[in-house]
């Protein structure tokens, strides 16, 4: 018989949207995380949608009561834990998930299941200090969310959160927020109650975040912070020091090697890089939470090229052109700001956007040596000649010291997207050197440009050169590919064409079927 | 051997040729083109690399003794006359060109996405108006060193072209473009009025 509670392990027939309809958004993705990945989740369960619209009708819980109750002792049995017990006490949280997004509805309450007996014990078992704080932590939610102050039996408390749960659905804020969404108000919500698991717990514990590849720019190794010794809520609010998240890898290699694993059974799941939330308590590693991750949009543009390339991964080059817009693709070769820590060693007019570094070549002949050898290059000149179009062809930037916005050098550079610094007067330039002031650039130093703002720097700045990276002019390659648009032409251009003729074929192949 | 004058003068300003673009600049056909880039290459003044054919030292030498013998043959002042007339064209061609790369949206300058076809129209009407402003001062230019004659036809095919929707040939740098033909001709102009772009740069004429 199918009943109001799933076990966040409990086999689906499919792991789609109308699970979401069923459990909530929340629920849905513990059961995917769990029961579909097989993840080490800690164990939970999920009051569905179908409970909330019967709760509604008869304003009361009784029908549910037992399904509870035997919910309740599965994960007992499970984690060898008893709620309301004077030893392991079960320690839950309870949330709200409905099948969309929706503000409004009611906070978390963790650490449900604690009262005098059960602090005490969980003192016993993790220190005063753990139990301290879950005990402060509970109280002051569970008066804030349910409105009144916890009752000492657990069992009281979780019917009091799940009606919390339930009532916040129909809250002025969340029909508001319905209304002016254009959600039905027939929506409703689940409610999912999940075993506590501590980052703070005795042995090898703490908490993390990470996401599987750089937010920032999209290289293809996880980033994070854990925070040895810590609970969840410490992450976000910021009070404990967290250490970048390959301090865990050499804390304890065990546990990073399972949670790679995690990152790419959820990468394969989501076809995408994700944003990932974990404890370990006591050396075990727990699977929080799991979302598709943000990003910048120079990441946005590299991820979408890896996971083009990658077979694990069934996204073809299609996907990538759509999934970065020309906006994404301006910001990550022009809107990027070289790092405004760095001290310019001057300032010219910025001619064509974007950020480049390499080392310096005063020649055509230098700048396609250094492009020969794979390495970038910046063309120094005072003017440019005609002569110089096949050195500028191979730097990754071009800086002068005449010349203007309407310069014949800044038209090349910007037919090629390159970024270009020109008429920077201090910049004396000699046949095979340069001088800024009292700052000499031999043949060879590195210099970067920021052709957005025309200001010079010596050494490399703290920002990626998007435009001399290979991610990115494969990805450009594609879309001049699909645009028709040949070997030239501004690159925002050519996505925008590619993204009107990916639609233009997609119509066409709805229209022959 | 004579030097090929005007085979190492576009290679010079092009600093690296491949075939089709050196043929494309000289205009005397394939086989033409061949046979005097190899006379070069035997005479030691070009040497053939992977990505294209440039002077060797002894090449630039042999230029600049042609260079200056041209000079001494022309009219100097008609020729100084001729750039100061093109100077002022040069200026309406440039703005039309940074009007085709990049769009003022909101107050801030972004890049043309080529999507409005109306206002790419307009610019390359303006283009049509530069060529012909600019027709009668190369020819002017032609008459006094017969050599830039070809540049009559360059032009003229760069233009038809992008009239005919070939965008690509109003600006890129690797194809016999308008821009690009028009950068070589500004060069030679200045150099044949015995001017360096350098010169000319700080002078504000050389963009």
């Amino acid at each position: 018989m199918i009943g109001y509670i799933f076990d966040s392990d409990h086999p689906h027939a499919a792991y789609d949207r109308g699970l979401a309809d069923l459990l909530g958004g929340k629920g849905a993705s513990l059961a995917v995380m769990s029961a579909k990945l097989g993840l080490s989740v800690p164990p939970a369960f999920t009051l569905s949608i179908e409970a909330f619209h019967r709760w509604r009708r008869e304003g009361d819980l009784a029908f549910v009561h037992g399904e509870i109750d035997a919910a309740v002792a599965r994960l007992e049995t499970r984690l060898h834990r008893k709620f309301g017990g004077e030893a392991r006490p079960l320690v839950v949280s309870i949330r709200s998930g409905a099948p969309a997004s929706m503000p409004g509805m009611m906070d978390t309450i963790l650490d449900l299941g604690l009262n005098r007996v059960t602090a005490a014990a969980l003192a016993r078992e993790f220190g005063d200090q753990v139990a301290d704080s879950a005990w402060i932590r509970f109280r002051a939610s569970f008066a804030q969310i349910v409105g009144v102050a916890a009752p000492e039996d657990p069992r009281d408390q979780l019917n009091a959160a799940v009606v919390a749960v339930f009532s916040s659905c129909d809250s002025p804020r969340a029909i508001a927020y319905r209304k002016r969404a254009g959600l039905s108000d027939e929506m409703g919500t689940a409610a999912t109650v999940q075993s506590m698991v501590f980052g703070t717990a005795p042995g090898f514990s703490g908490t993390g975040v990470a996401f599987t590849r750089d937010p920032s720019n999209g290289d293809s190794h996880p980033v994070g912070d854990w925070l040895p010794n810590a609970q969840g809520e410490d992450v976000v609010s910021g009070s404990h020091r967290s250490l970048p998240l390959p301090v865990l890898a050499t804390q304890s290699p065990a546990v990073w090697h399972e949670l790679e694993r995690a990152f790419r059974t959820l990468e394969a799941w989501f076809q995408d890089m994700c944003d990932v939330e974990f404890t370990v308590e006591a050396g075990k590693l727990w699977i929080l939470q799991c979302r598709v991750g943000k990003r910048s949009p120079l990441a946005r543009i590299r991820v979408a090229v890896d996971l083009a390339e990658d077979p694990r991964f069934h996204l073809t080059r299609e996907d990538a052109l759509r999934g970065v817009s020309v906006e994404d693709l301006r910001a990550a070769l022009g809107g990027d700001r070289a790092g405004v820590a760095a001290l310019p060693i001057a300032v010219g007019l910025g001619a064509s956007p974007g950020i480049a570094a390499g080392k310096a070549s005063f020649t055509s002949e230098a700048a396609m040596a250094y492009a020969d050898a794979g390495e970038p290059t910046i063309l120094i000149r005072r003017e440019t000649a005609p002569e110089d179009i096949p050195g500028m062809a191979a730097a990754g930037g071009i800086l002068t010291a005449t010349g203007g916005l309407v310069s014949h050098a800044a038209i090349v550079a910007r037919e090629w997207c390159k970024p270009a610094v020109v008429g920077v007067e201090t910049l004396d330039v000699a046949e095979d050197r340069a001088r800024i002031g009292p700052i000499d650039i031999q043949p060879g130093d590195v210099v970067t440009i920021d052709g957005t703002t025309g200001r010079v720097f010596l050494g490399t700045v703290e920002a990626v050169a998007a435009t001399s990276d290979g991610k990115v002019e494969r990805f450009i390659g594609w879309a001049r590919e699909i645009s028709g648009l040949s070997e030239e032409g501004n690159s925002c251009a050519v996505l925008a064409r590619a993204h009107a003729n990916l639609v233009t074929m997609a119509q066409s192949r709805e229209y022959r079927n | 051997v004579e030097a090929d004058l005007t085979l190492l003068k576009t290679l010079r300003l092009k600093g690296m040729a491949d075939m089709a673009l050196l043929e494309r600049a000289l205009r005397t056909g394939a086989a033409d083109a061949t046979a005097r880039l190899e006379a070069a290459v035997k005479a030691g003044y070009v040497r053939v690399l992977p990505r294209g054919a440039t002077l060797t030292s002894m090449g630039r030498a042999a230029l600049s003794g042609l260079e200056s013998a041209e000079r001494t043959r022309s009219d100097l002042s008609a020729m100084k006359r001729v750039y100061e007339r093109f100077t002022g064209v040069n200026v309406s061609f440039k703005a039309l060109m940074k009007d085709w790369q990049v769009r003022s949206v909101n107050g801030s300058e972004v890049p043309n996405d080529h999507l409005d076809a109306a206002y790419d129209a307009s610019v390359v009407a303006r283009l049509t108006e530069v060529h012909a402003n600019l027709t009668p001062i190369l020819k002017d230019a032609a008459t006094l060193a017969s050599r830039l004659t070809v540049y009559v036809a360059r032009l003229s095919d760069a233009l038809v072209a992008v009239q005919g929707g070939e965008r690509t040939m109003l600006a890129s740098p690797s194809r016999d473009s308008y821009h690009t033909v028009w950068f070589e001709l500004h060069q030679e102009l200045i150099e044949l009025c015995g001017r360096s772009r350098a010169v000319e740069a700080v002078a504000g004429r050389a963009e």
